[in-house]
């Protein structure tokens, strides 16, 4: 009788756990908290869209924020973000492409486009964006002309990321390097040398960090390289042009901080955050997106541009774009509905700018809205002197060669000329394949 | 019961039995491993793109760019270090460890647990916790060598000669719990009664140990040692999450490498190719291994 009971009993709870594991997979997430319209009602006539993105860093939110604003404003259209770990992010996107299985709309970085259009794996553009009334005059030039390929408009830009440098604002307090408000900015390699000495006497903290097991100790070279006339690629792009006086030139003013132990060392991206936001710093060359997430943890802090250094204005920067895949759910009005919320998330990027990023419609930066945050307006400035890594379909390749010798210069494992040369090397094997 | 002939002999049924229990089992071996197996040999001879899935004959150039990879070579010699470094470590920590909770004292079973359960962890907890205890400012090391009066510590995992040390270290933590159960098993075969004899006779503990233990042990020490020699030329996570083949290169295991080929830069059939280099290599090692120890007749 026991028995029977405890067969009875385990069969239920099986049958229990079976039946709610087959109930929540069908509909789109009914189990979103996010969503505050009924969805019930028009369930049948909603479109439904997945959207992917690599933005785990502080401006996720923002994204998500934007996403559920748009899906609360209207009942037509309802969109379902994805979000992963940049590092794993294009993987898991080529892979799904591979299966036909790619999401309706996906941000992919600019520099990243070739990839995807020497495959032909997203639609062309041109008809959905005119007919849905984007100006091509109100985005920024750079980004709107880089997200065309074989004459064809493959993204639409989002945003503009550059390399900025955030100050302590405690630190340059103490170290009396503030004037009217407004950090002191170095207009030569010179002086800035004699400000991270200024800073090192004065408050003893770490003047300025560089990243050395991080992409920022790459991107920080990458802008030395362009602001002393060199280049990364030849413009045919079939060979590296990096290993120049000009190349040699940026990493000697890299390890220049590094040897005067002018930065904490190893620093990876959780530590550099740990060691910027326990005060330890007093310059961090980073990217816009951290802006947001910073002003969330209560950090006071200046932003401004990269400051020109050597020969030239230049700093590194990539944008966001937004991409329609091809995949096997796609129909017309899929991707009507895609690029009409493709069109709502630019013409609300103002939203977006809250994480840091500086969007890619001129409208936006010039608006009261814009000019009225704290730190964007300081840096969303000379944006013609941005540069983009070059496009060519082998760039992550060719640039983690590059990031690697780089760790051995700043490990002191190699001189910069040796280290160049070894990546001149690499890259140029790379690129004959 | 009825009593005529059954339609099927009972060996046969038994048989047919037997293999509906595997049946389930036999679907996803095959789905996942043999299917791969040769779907990666068949990847190794050609070049495919992930995106499209259009592929074109190589023959075996991927497998002659491999050999003459300085970057595959690397990579394997990083990989025999790291073997050489953790593999003896592994072995010898798991049997001392075994000989001492083998021993009957009050808290042996929670010594047990305690040295087992860093095992039960999954490699992304275990590589996220040891990235954040290695750490040169904040990191408890660095906290407790400068206790024992080593203050600034170099940053492990971030310096080129210790990273990989550094590697072994939280490996060894983290699965030296299995061979020590392993051991544990073994050694509680050996019968109490040959130490009896061996103590009657006069032999010292060290002798006990050399004249009894070890030779009691040899079949678990070739079983531990085959497959951690194995495990250890597979290692792969630990990397990925703590140093991603970092700094310089020089934790940049072959299985890293294959991976950085496969899934970073898409070249989805050179890194089948290094894969079955890979597979070569450790088939041989195993072989020698097996080799190298003597026969046993049963005990």
């Amino acid at each position: 009788m026991k028995r029977i009971w405890i067969s009875l009993v385990s069969l239920a709870t099986v049958a229990a756990v079976l039946l709610t594991g087959c109930g929540g997979s069908s509909k789109p997430t009914a189990s979103s908290p996010s969503t505050s319209a009924p969805e019930q009602k028009t369930a049948a006539a909603k479109v439904s869209l997945t959207y992917w993105t690599p933005l785990t860093g502080g401006d996720g939110d923002f994204m998500k924020a934007m996403v559920d604003k748009f899906n609360s404003s209207q009942d037509k259209i309802f969109v379902e973000i994805n979000t992963s770990v940049w590092e794993n992010y294009y993987t898991k996107l080529t892979t799904a492409m591979g299966a036909g299985e790619a999401p309706d709309v996906a941000i992919i970085h600019m520099a990243n486009l070739p990839m995807f259009t020497t495959k032909n794996a997203l639609l062309p553009l041109d008809d959905l964006a005119t007919k849905a009334g984007f100006d091509a005059n109100d985005f920024a030039a750079i980004p709107w002309k880089g997200s065309v390929a074989d004459g064809k408009r493959v993204a639409i830009p989002l945003d503009v990321h550059p390399l900025i440098w955030f100050y302590n604002q405690d630190t340059f307090e103490k170290a009396g390097l503030i004037k009217d408000g407004r950090p002191q900015v170095p207009t030569s390699w010179a002086e800035l040398m004699t400000e991270l000495k200024t800073i090192k006497d004065k408050t003893g903290k770490n003047p300025m960090s560089v990243q050395e097991a991080g992409w920022t100790g790459y991107r920080e070279w990458f802008s030395y390289l362009y602001q002393n006339g060199g280049q990364l690629l030849t413009d045919d792009m079939k060979k590296a042009a990096f290993n120049s006086p000009a190349g040699i030139a940026a990493l000697k003013a890299q390890m220049q901080i590094v040897d005067n132990n002018y930065t904490p060392h190893g620093l990876n991206s959780d530590t550099l955050k740990a060691a910027w936001l326990a005060g330890d710093i007093g310059i961090q060359p980073n990217g816009v997106w951290n802006t947001g997430g910073y002003e969330q943890a209560g950090m006071k802090f200046f932003t401004t541009p990269l400051p020109q250094l050597f020969q030239k204005p230049a700093v590194w920067a990539n944008s966001h774009t937004l991409t329609l895949p091809r995949n096997k759910a796609s129909n017309p009005e899929k991707q009507q509905a895609a690029i009409t919320f493709i069109k709502w998330i630019s013409d609300n990027s103002i939203m977006w700018a809250k994480a840091g990023q500086i969007p890619a419609r001129k409208s936006v930066v010039a608006s009261a809205d814009f000019k009225a945050f704290t730190h964007q307006p300081t840096y969303a400035l000379n944006l013609d002197a941005v540069v983009y890594p070059p496009a060519t379909p082998k760039l992550s390749e060719v640039e983690n060669a590059i990031y690697e010798q780089l760790q051995g210069a700043y490990a002191h494992k190699s001189s910069p000329e040796d280290a160049l040369k070894a990546a001149e090397a690499k890259v140029n094997d790379i690129l004959s394949k | 019961m009825k009593q005529g002939r059954p339609f099927l002999r009972s060996s046969t049924r038994e048989a047919i039995s037997g293999y509906l229990f595997a049946l389930p089992y036999l679907l996803f071996f095959c789905m996942f491993v043999v299917y791969p197996v040769f779907h990666g040999f068949w990847l190794s001879l050609h070049d495919f793109n992930v995106i499209d899935n259009s592929s074109t004959w190589m023959g075996l150039a991927n497998y002659q760019t491999a050999l003459h990879d300085e970057t595959f070579w690397k990579s394997l010699r990083n990989t025999a270090y790291f073997t050489v470094l953790s593999a003896p470590l592994l072995v010898l920590a798991g049997l001392l460890l075994a000989m001492g909770v083998n021993r009957e004292f009050k808290l042996k079973g929670l010594f047990r647990l305690i040295f087992f359960s860093p095992h039960v962890l999954s490699i992304s907890v275990v590589g996220s916790l040891w990235v954040w205890m290695l750490q040169q400012k904040y990191g408890i090391i660095a906290q407790a060598l400068g206790a024992l009066g080593w203050h600034n510590p170099p940053n492990f995992l971030f310096t080129p000669t210790w990273a990989m040390p550094a590697v072994v270290v939280t490996t060894v933590w983290w699965t030296v719990g299995f061979n020590m159960t392993m051991f544990l098993a073994g050694l509680q075969d050996i019968s109490q009664t040959l130490y009896e004899a061996a103590a009657i006779d006069g032999a010292s503990a060290w002798q006990q140990f050399r004249n009894v233990t070890l030779p009691g042990l040899r079949r678990v020490m070739l079983f531990v040692g085959v497959q951690q020699v194995i495990a250890s030329f597979q290692i792969f996570g630990q990397v990925f999450i703590m140093t991603q083949g970092g700094p310089y290169g020089s934790t940049r295991v072959v299985i890293q490498y294959i991976y950085e080929n496969a899934f970073k830069y898409f070249k989805t059939g050179y890194a089948s190719a290094m894969a079955y280099l890979v597979f070569l290599v450790i088939l041989i090692l195993s072989v020698i291994q097996l080799r190298l120890q003597p026969d046993q007749g049963a005990d």
